[in-house]
């Protein structure tokens, strides 16, 4: 019975302990490039060709990854499912890279043609299999630096 | 008279040139659902990229599985680490065409319930699937839906058996993108 009493508490500690970790793994946030670690600066191009030569092994690079990118703003939406920028490189074929923001980080908004510097975490690249639209790479969880 | 005869003109043309073209949108939706007595699951991809060929009606999507949004992070991480192991599979691929393109005009505005036909590929298994699909024609835009079931064993997607209540066995999928003129 007193080793019962002594044990209680550590057992009441240890469910504690043990609630509180699952608690916070199940309401952690997510990630964003806002909080994440910068892994690379690119500008747009760069970043597009490296996807474009070699798509599995820029992949494995990149994948969630934030990655801090330079480039002109091409298009800008906004609507309920999010907004969206979109880079446009100089590769031959018209690929593009597209980042969607994180709204609460939106502060103001750069128009058509502006030079841009945003983060996001990577997504990966959809090829153009057709040929007619260009590749992208995609961005997610983005936020604008200027 | 002569204005009835121009719109005549004007839409009878502008529907010839829509039927050759590609219409396209890198802004589709991708979404499922999975409900179970235990747990509701929902995601959803906004960054879709669709390709549609309104002569054949062949139809091109692919969706990076990254880029699928859950309500917790925790269920973001458990679908990319455990279920469809994005890292080696980074992306879902639709391949398909409308099987009777009788059923639907493109010259005319309307609605129209088609049946697709195609190849999807998730978690690097490739499964034939056809399903209903509906397309509404109109103002420049091709407004494409479908929803349909797509079983987790059929793409090899193994849940865990401490989680069988809480993930469903077929999933429900929606898809929806809005389709403009592909101007090259």
């Amino acid at each position: 019975m007193k080793a019962m009493k002594k044990i209680a508490p550590i057992v009441f500690f240890v469910i504690l302990l043990g609630l509180g970790f699952a608690y916070y793994q199940w309401n952690k946030p997510k990630k964003s490039a806002a909080s994440e670690e910068v892994f690379a600066h690119r500008n747009a191009t760069d970043l597009y060709m490296e996807f474009t030569s070699d798509p599995t092994g820029a992949f494995q690079i990149y994948n969630q990854r934030n990655i801090e990118v330079r480039g002109v703003m091409d298009a800008f939406s906004k609507d309920s499912l999010g907004t969206k920028l979109t880079l446009r490189t100089e590769s031959a074929d018209g690929g593009i890279v597209t980042i969607t923001l994180v709204d609460e980080m939106i502060a103001s908004f750069p128009v058509i043609g502006d030079s841009v510097h945003i983060r996001g975490l990577c997504a990966g690249y959809i090829p153009d299999d057709t040929g007619l639209l260009g590749g992208e790479v995609q961005l997610n969880q983005g936020i604008i630096v200027n | 008279m002569n204005k009835s005869l121009i719109i005549f003109c004007i839409v009878v043309l502008s529907s010839f040139q829509m039927m050759g073209q590609k219409f396209f949108t890198r802004n589709g939706h991708l979404g499922f659902f999975s409900k179970t007595n235990m747990e509701d699951i929902k995601a959803s991809n906004e960054s879709v990229t669709y390709i549609m060929d309104l002569s054949t009606g062949e139809i091109n999507i692919s969706a990076l599985q990254t880029n699928f949004q859950f309500e917790k992070a925790l269920m973001q991480e458990h679908y990319n680490e455990n279920y469809v192991e994005s890292s080696k599979f980074p992306k879902a691929i639709f391949k398909g065409k409308i099987d009777d393109m009788s059923k639907v005009n493109f010259k005319m505005e309307g609605v129209y319930n088609a049946k697709v036909s195609g190849n999807l590929e998730i978690h690097g298994v490739t499964k034939p699937y056809s399903v209903d699909a509906v397309f509404k024609v109109g103002g420049g835009h091709v407004l494409a839906e479908t929803n349909f079931k797509v079983k987790c064993a059929d793409h090899n997607i193994k849940i865990e058996s401490s989680l069988k209540n809480n993930i469903a066995e077929s999933i429900d999928v929606n898809a929806k993108a809005d389709l403009t003129e592909l101007k090259k």
